[in-house]
């Protein structure tokens, strides 16, 4: 199969995008659709994805085309880096809260695993080391607990409080 | 309305939240409301573990999953190294009871580590093999403590295990090692995926001994057990100060594991004669991890040469260890050195696939490193160990080429170079570089983009190093030898430290 392909690839705001077959194919959902339909100039249709965070993910596509497979090692190496992000990835994934989370969900629908490893890992970095009123206040989050409740889960944690 | 975190679906807050690993940070997450208390609540008890400072934790987290069933079945790994034992025998007693229900409660275990010498009785190995779950298992496996003694006939009734670390063991263990394997063989699930009928097959993989000079693991025990391991899944096999183990039984051992991948022998009676030997059956290695004979030792002259001559078989290598820690009867320390002609030929035989060299108490000339980069890019965890004498501008500039380097661990007889020294070798690194260590201080190097109003095209880079005592020494604590766990022990560890005075910015 040819990897100079183009495909089209057609937004939920109706933008049609040009890429690369090996870009497009990132994606698993992208991937596993042209090997089902085959050769067609007919454009994908993304419903779930909009213009501007198609540009953004097919950027981060493009930079990681040549990527090759993990390794079967290097996913388990992955479980363990935990919160590590590389240098080109940090970089590309300094953008507003709502355009992360935009990532997210695209990376989520389009299955781009490693994508959205980098989306996920940001979060959690942003949650590091600090406390759950300043968590809830970041990311607009209702505490639904009685008091009852908190002072249990207080309790139940109590040996990881500060540790 | 712009997109909001509690606007994703709600099966992607277990990847957000799986990253974090700090326990502080568990404990705010079930704190934040109720989704996220299920999520957090199941990743801070999945591994539960307690070691060094944790000992004023321990019992209230034993009391926590003796008195809460729900919590302790979330319980898939419990890692306890430090263990409080009472000198007084009725609270010994008291805690003895305590452990045996949360064991008991935690019905999900899958690996548990118990180390604690004195830790281990006959009741808590009775509530142990109730853990039918249980796949891996470490502990210290002397039989006859004071306080604690228990009867080795438990491992007997032990679940059937992927993985097992013995340490320390002593003679009743070594005795009842060869039924113990029998018996796996027989509690294994007999059918295997193919569904073809393949009996007595052992479903172990990972295998370990630690001793310390000790007699106990000799060659009558290895040949012993060597039948039941023969044809086994066996992926790793690690012998550590067995002083009576010679490379004869393993010699007879090593051609009948098929799948073997990651080789410890360290502090054993071996003759270098053995590297030669073993070379053909260990093609498919891919780790190593040996100690050094000592600089006087009878064997030396021909060490290296045997090395070649395996490594020049293991074309798969990703990682070597190799270590001296003897010291001297007369006190004063005498370094072994790595030959300059040795470090080329590692370098041309398995270089290229290479991520982790680490030599430790034998001493590389720069010029060697030189080589090794030179041909080994691909290295990520690098530990040398320098002399008195090396020159640092050399040195820094011969970690050029290792674009992928992870972490970086000097040890030097050099009192005279100091921390801006060692961070700036760091700043010339390539940017992958997360942690670098020199003698017993390690620093964690995190980078942070931005950009200023003034330019918003031109991203600048801050450079930000933090002490940390955890990291010390991780990089020996993997068994095996295979690539360094490093970056677990910093990112749990580094949650702990505040940023070090010397903390240092850098705009680039």
């Amino acid at each position: 199969m040819s990897s100079n392909q183009c495909v089209t690839l057609q937004t939920s705001d109706d933008e049609q995008f040009k890429v690369d077959r090996d870009v497009a194919n990132r994606s698993v959902l992208i991937r596993n659709m042209l090997e089902d339909v085959g050769e067609s100039e007919q454009a994908i249709p993304l419903p779930n994805v909009s213009a501007n965070v198609l540009k953004k993910v097919l950027e981060w596509c493009e930079h990681h085309k040549k990527d090759p497979e993990p390794l079967a090692e290097d996913l388990d190496d992955n479980r363990r880096k935990t919160t590590e992000i590389s240098d080109w990835d940090a970089k590309f994934i300094q953008v507003d809260q709502e355009m992360l989370f935009e990532i997210i969900l695209a990376a989520n629908y389009l299955d781009i695993k490693p994508l959205l490893d980098v989306g996920c890992k940001t979060v959690a970095n942003m949650i590091k080391g600090k406390q759950p009123e300043e968590i809830r206040k970041l990311f607009n989050i209702v505490n639904d607990f009685t008091p009852e409740e908190e002072a249990q889960i207080k309790k139940e944690n109590e040996w990881a409080e500060d540790r | 309305m712009p997109l909001e975190l509690s606007d994703l679906p709600s099966e992607l807050l277990p990847l957000i939240l799986k990253p974090l690993l700090a326990r502080r940070d568990l404990y705010a997450v079930c704190l934040v409301c109720r989704s996220w208390r299920e999520v957090g609540q199941r990743l801070l008890f999945a591994h539960v573990r307690l070691f060094g400072r944790d000992l004023a934790i321990a019992p209230l987290l034993f009391q926590t999953l003796a008195d809460n069933a729900q919590l302790a079945q979330l319980v898939r790994k419990l890692e306890v190294r430090v263990y409080p034992l009472s000198l007084i025998l009725k609270e010994r007693l008291e805690t003895e009871w305590l452990v045996i229900r949360m064991i008991r409660n935690c019905k999900n275990c899958e690996e548990l580590v118990w180390t604690r010498k004195g830790a281990l009785t006959d009741r808590v190995f009775q509530a142990i093999n109730s853990l039918r779950r249980l796949r891996s298992f470490e502990c210290n496996a002397h039989t006859n403590l004071s306080p604690g003694s228990w009867d080795a006939d438990h491992f007997l009734r032990l679940p059937p295990l992927r993985s097992l670390s013995l340490i320390l063991p002593d003679r009743n263990i070594a005795d009842i090692l060869p039924s113990f394997f029998k018996r796996q063989k027989e509690v294994a699930p007999q059918a295997d995926w193919a569904g073809t009928t393949s009996t007595d097959i052992l479903l172990l993989e990972e295998f370990s001994v630690l001793c310390r000079e000790s007699n106990a693991i000799n060659d009558t025990v290895v040949r012993a057990i060597a039948p039941s391991l023969a044809n086994s899944r066996l992926t790793s096999l690690a012998f550590a100060g067995c002083a009576k183990l010679t490379g004869a039984p393993l010699l007879d051992l090593l051609p009948t594991l098929p799948h073997l991948r990651h080789l410890a022998i360290e502090a054993c009676n071996l003759h270098p004669s053995f590297f030669t030997s073993a070379a053909p059956s260990l093609a498919q290695l891919r780790s190593i991890k040996l100690t050094h004979p000592g600089p006087r030792h009878l064997t030396l002259p021909s060490f290296f040469p045997a090395l070649e001559t395996l490594l020049q078989s293991t074309a798969n290598l990703t990682a070597f260890t190799l270590y001296y820690s003897g010291a001297s009867s007369t006190g004063q320390r005498e370094w072994p050195v790595l030959p300059l002609d040795f470090v080329k030929s590692l370098a041309a035989s398995v270089g290229a696939k290479l991520r982790k060299f680490e030599v430790s108490g034998v001493l590389i000339a720069v010029e060697a490193i030189e080589a090794l980069a030179h041909s080994a890019k691909e290295l990520r965890n690098l530990v040398l160990h320098l002399g008195a004498d090396f020159d640092l501008p050399r040195l820094t500039a011969s970690f050029a080429p290792l674009s992928s380097l992870r972490t970086l661990h000097l040890l030097s007889q050099r009192a005279s170079v100091s921390a801006d020294d060692v961070l700036t070798v760091a700043e010339q690194c390539h940017p992958t570089l997360r942690q670098i260590g020199y003698r017993n201080r390690v620093w964690i190097i995190k980078r942070t983009y931005y950009t200023t109003p003034y330019e918003p095209q031109q991203q600048r880079t801050k450079v930000r190093f933090y002490e940390t005592a955890a990291a010390f020494g991780a990089f020996r604590r993997n068994r095996y030898g295979a690539e360094s766990e490093v970056e677990t022990e910093v990112e749990s560890g580094s949650d702990f430290e505040s940023p070090s005075e010397g903390e240092e910015e850098e705009e680039v």
